[in-house]
């Protein structure tokens, strides 16, 4: 390889990695709009997402039920062909059961709200384990806006981060980058509820007083501070008073109220709507 | 190397990434399949093939977040430029070798990408993402590993993928 070669591949190298940096740093505080090129990235990828996303849910209904069946298979090898139809219906009964309670549990949710709320399906994840968020299938034509709360009937989810005509991300509370006011419901001590990279269920929650009255069962909810988030959904039970860290605040571990794992379905909150 | 098959498998690895295996974690985290990817053909091929196959795995996977446009990129060309370096030094028939490659990868890419968010603003916890990201992840990729970093797989991926579509 010449030098003038060389050259040419270093410069280029250059340009390319001062051009990435410049883009990085554009786009690392919170953006009211996706560039156009992620928007079509992200709208031509959601029906595809959508479709292995079911297939995927329907498979883990699968791989459970069968899993109980090992036993009486073993027992009665001769009963296997029967046994794995059987089991075929009874999984897929047990989806639909389990949709059907779903839907009839969200239902219910909706008619009780206060809230204007709009119903969504989930259809994807992040890809990878250094955030978490979900992509959900309602987005700005739905009238879908950046910093609308997202709740199921057992609590807070996350927000609104960003939307595409046709999809929104969701930043789920757990994330490394969330922060939700946040009170003791038992006490009314206020602190912030904060997520953590390669958090899947815990949150910890940050009081502003060092002597904050909270112990291990207390129900923490959202204290309506920061004007995104209604007061009183609840957030999570505490499992653990952690430390106090350099004597100033008090800090506790926090079992999320949502299972962020399995959720198939969400509310997103109509903006202005609260108590 | 065949930029298309590289666009083409990272757009379903992170079809997969965001459905059937966020389902699905092992350890806790979700196998970066981009990150194995960039890191066979990386050694298969060298640094600058790694360093290209890098940044189109990552610039996609950066359209899909949504934030921090670039720090994939970054961080996946980085990575595949040195996982390249190890190219001719390698016994890549060994699957512990390459086992040991794709977990030093990972553990390489996780610091890289950790560098960049602290330099974006953002206020990760180094020991937190060590923990429960970088660890998992490394040993989650070295189980992985035969699986994406044997020689000659992506030519029968290419092979297999003209057959179905009579090219």
């Amino acid at each position: 390889m010449g030098p003038v070669v060389r050259n040419r591949q270093f410069v280029f190298a250059l340009v390319a990695m001062l051009a990435t940096i410049s883009i990085m740093s554009l786009t690392a505080r919170e953006r009211q709009r996706l560039t156009l090129l992620e928007e079509r990235f992200m709208e031509a990828l959601a029906p595809l997402q959508s479709l292995i996303e079911q297939a995927a849910a329907s498979v883990a209904g699968s791989w459970l039920a069968l899993g109980e069946l090992r036993t009486a298979r073993l027992d009665n090898l001769s009963l296997k062909a029967e046994l794995e139809k059987l089991s075929d219906i009874h999984t897929r009964l047990r989806e639909i059961e389990a949709e059907n309670a779903r839907l009839r549990e969200l239902l219910e949710f909706k008619q009780a709200s206060p809230h204007a709320l709009m119903p969504a399906r989930v259809i994807g994840h992040n890809p990878d384990s250094w955030f978490n968020y979900l992509i959900i299938d309602k987005g700005a034509s739905d009238g879908v806006t950046k910093d609308m709360p997202v709740i199921t009937p057992k609590g807070l989810v996350g927000r609104v981060a960003q939307v595409t005509p046709g999809t929104a991300r969701v930043m789920l509370l757990t994330d490394a980058d969330s922060g939700v006011g946040g009170l003791v419901q038992r006490s009314r001590d206020a602190g912030v509820v904060l997520g953590g990279v390669g958090r899947q269920q815990l949150l910890t929650v940050r009081l502003f007083s060092r002597d904050a009255d909270i112990v291990p069962g207390d129900q923490i909810v959202s204290s309506g501070l920061g004007g995104i988030f209604p007061r009183g959904l609840p957030i999570g039970v505490v499992v653990r008073v952690d430390r106090e860290e350099y004597g100033l605040l008090k800090m506790a571990s926090i079992r999320a109220a949502v299972d962020f794992g399995r959720l198939e379905e969400v509310f997103v909150l109509g903006r202005g709507d609260g108590p | 190397m065949r930029y298309w098959l590289i666009g083409l498998l990272s757009v379903i690895a992170l079809v997969l990434q965001s459905t059937v295996l966020a389902r699905l974690p092992l350890m806790g985290v979700r196998p970066d399949l981009t990150l194995l990817l960039v890191v066979s053909v990386a050694v298969l091929g060298g640094p600058l093939e790694g360093a290209a196959a890098g940044a189109i795995a990552g610039g996609l996977q950066d359209l899909m977040h949504g934030r921090y446009l670039g720090i994939s990129l970054v961080s996946k060309a980085a990575t595949g430029y040195l996982a390249g370096l190890l190219e001719r030094r390698l016994y890549r028939e060994n699957p512990l070798v390459m086992a040991g490659v794709a977990g030093a990868a990972t553990t390489l890419h996780h610091l890289v990408y950790f560098l960049g968010l602290r330099l974006l603003g953002s206020d990760v916890n180094f020991l937190a993402s060590v923990w429960y990201v970088a660890l998992p992840l490394s040993i989650v990729h070295a189980v992985l590993s035969p699986l994406f970093c044997r020689p000659g797989w992506y030519q029968t991926v290419e092979h297999r993928l003209r057959q179905v579509v009579g090219g």
